[in-house]
């Protein structure tokens, strides 16, 4: 095995397991995880040094996941009956969940109610609260203004969870709140993730 | 707690989402009583699904018809879910083809 092989073969569980909590879709996942190790090695082939190829890949697979969501969001629309999350099984040996770095954000409830964010949204909850990004890197990573970035998860409202996703989706980006406002409240990060742990 | 099936349109499973543990639990009752008239020979087996306890849905030929997940708070079970859209369970192992089953087992 090369150097190279070995060290895309590292990428992979990271890039997984934020493609999987981004998507809720195995297949989408991979898809994105294959293009995310593709670009560092077209990167590397160029002859770009990449410092963190760590940082490198969670960009690239954020963002596509971000657009594959997009396209994603109207398929999910017009979805038959309740949508859940592919499932994966989590106690095999090649288990993915293992590289996660919280059992918790890979919850079904968690996934459902992911899905009423906005792609950005989303992307932001996960890198900060998931993955322990701060809010500087979740900036590049994303490419949004530092302040809009950390105001940008929303605080879903309680009708949320039992109205179901596809009715409580926001159709726009990250600056549409549920009291019409641009501003949430400060605290909506953590306020999120204990919902997704305390209720549905 | 809540009930939720996800068959995509593809499989029967509920309309909506199921809310109280009385009508939770007689609905999986008897859904687990009619799927097991129906699908004679069918098992569970009890994995880890997205990091909580749940279980593989197996036809007599080990193939897939569903996966059951619970998702669990303070000790008590705060949703199951069943999915049973074979689009989603193709990455886990072969699928059963459940209409044919369903067809055969009339």
């Amino acid at each position: 095995m090369t150097d190279r092989q070995r060290l895309l073969d590292e990428l992979r569980p990271g890039a997984f397991a934020i493609a999987y909590r981004m998507l809720g879709s195995v297949s989408e996942a991979e898809d994105v995880v294959q293009e995310a190790l593709l670009r560092v090695h077209q990167a590397l082939d160029a002859g770009e040094q990449i410092a963190s190829p760590r940082a490198f890949v969670a960009t690239v697979a954020t963002r596509l996941a971000i657009n594959e969501l997009r396209s994603a969001r109207a398929r999910r629309e017009r979805y038959v009956g309740e949508w859940l999350p592919e499932p994966i099984i989590t106690d095999g040996r090649d288990d993915p969940a293992r590289h996660a770095e919280t059992a918790d954000s890979l919850s079904v409830a968690m996934l459902v109610l992911l899905e009423s964010l906005s792609p950005e949204q989303r992307a932001v909850l996960l890198l900060h609260d998931v993955f322990d990004y701060g809010y500087p890197e979740i900036t590049t990573i994303i490419g949004k203004s530092e302040d809009n970035v950390a105001n940008s998860p929303p605080v879903p409202d309680g009708t949320s969870n039992s109205a179901g996703p596809a009715s409580t989706r926001r159709a726009s980006g990250a600056t549409n709140w549920h009291d019409g406002s641009s501003r949430p409240p400060r605290r909506a990060i953590s306020l999120v993730s204990r919902r997704c742990l305390l209720t549905t | 707690v809540k009930l939720t099936g996800d068959g995509g349109g593809k499989v029967p499973t509920l309309a909506r989402t199921l809310h109280g543990r009385n009508r939770v639990a007689r609905t999986l009752i008897n859904g687990i009583r009619q799927a097991t008239t129906r699908l004679p020979g069918m098992s569970l087996r009890p994995v880890a699904v997205n990091g909580g306890p749940g279980a593989l849905i197996l036809d007599p030929q080990q193939r897939l018809l569903g996966v059951f997940a619970l998702d669990i708070a303070d000790g008590q079970i705060t949703s199951i879910s069943s999915i049973v859209n074979p689009d989603k369970l193709t990455h886990l192992g072969p699928v059963a083809d459940v209409r044919s089953l369903l067809r055969s087992a009339r």
